[in-house]
């Protein structure tokens, strides 16, 4: 098992936050809908984590990255139409769609990254690694 | 302050609306020019003879050769009345609205108003009543 950095933000949405990007990948090529709702989710959990962090300029880095990304993600919400996902005329737009949700999910996944908001523990719940999946079985990972 | 992770080019792409793209609402919209305002061009029903007949008494009226206001006029509300002759019009518009209707042979006017108009029911040959071991389905 991985260790959790020494300034890991852990707290009981870590799970839920592991779980909501592993769902998002799992989501890849879907509705937009969806995985906007699914990136309007991490980032709730992320500004949620932010209240715990005890220093003060970690705390208004992430702080000041949430509320740019909260804006990004108003800006998209706006401009959605749920023609989007459903009519092929409409693939100019759409793929520009995809090209914010990227932009937003990586600037989050950095974040998450930086300030060890999410720990490998987490992940291996809701995702078990071949090695872990191993070593349950008996074997030697 | 953080700056935007979207891209002005990204951005403009979004603030371009793409909903009048729908296939469905294009297709009322070419219904739609089957029965616009000017009914009486678009939902008329003139004969052959009728339509060369007024429109050489319009020819005359508007080269002044014949001052006929009066019979342009009565013409014109001719038309408007004449909508509703033989209903081809209207059933051009109604199946444009609708769609295909199943099987091609009912009326498309009782598609349409189900309820207002009685379905006919089909009435058995007598090949068919005598065919009394067939199950009916």
């Amino acid at each position: 098992m991985g260790q959790i950095p020494s300034d890991a933000v852990q707290s009981p949405t870590s799970y839920h936050l592991a779980y909501a990007i592993i769902y998002l990948t799992g989501q890849a090529g879907g509705t937009i809908r969806i995985r906007l709702n699914l990136i309007d989710e991490i980032l709730g959990d992320i500004e949620a984590k932010a209240e715990r962090i005890q220093n003060g300029e970690r705390k208004r880095e992430i702080e000041a990255i949430c509320g740019q990304l909260r804006a990004d993600l108003q800006f998209l919400w706006d401009n959605y139409e749920p023609i989007l996902d459903y009519n092929p005329y409409t693939s100019g737009k759409s793929a520009a769609f995809e090209g914010g949700i990227a932009a937003i999910r990586t600037r989050m996944m950095k974040m998450i990254e930086k300030y060890g908001l999410v720990s490998r523990e987490d992940f291996s719940v809701s995702m078990p690694s071949p090695a872990q999946a191993r070593m349950a079985a008996g074997g030697k990972g | 302050m953080q700056e935007s992770v979207i891209s002005e080019s990204i951005r403009g792409t979004l603030s371009q609306s793409v909903s009048d793209l729908d296939p469905r609402l294009k297709r009322l919209e070419k219904v739609d020019r089957l029965a616009d305002a000017n009914v009486a061009q678009t939902m008329t029903e003139l004969s052959p003879n009728e339509a060369i007949f007024f429109a050489a008494l319009r020819a005359m009226d508007e080269e002044q050769i014949v001052k006929i206001p009066g019979t342009i006029a009565f013409f014109e509300e001719l038309q408007k009345n004449r909508v509703s002759l033989d209903r081809k019009g209207r059933k051009e518009y109604l199946q444009g609205l609708i769609g295909s209707v199943p099987r091609g042979r009912e009326d498309i006017e009782s598609v349409g108003a189900g309820a207002s108009l009685p379905k006919e029911e089909d009435k058995p040959s007598i090949w068919r009543r005598l065919q009394f071991w067939r199950r009916d389905d």
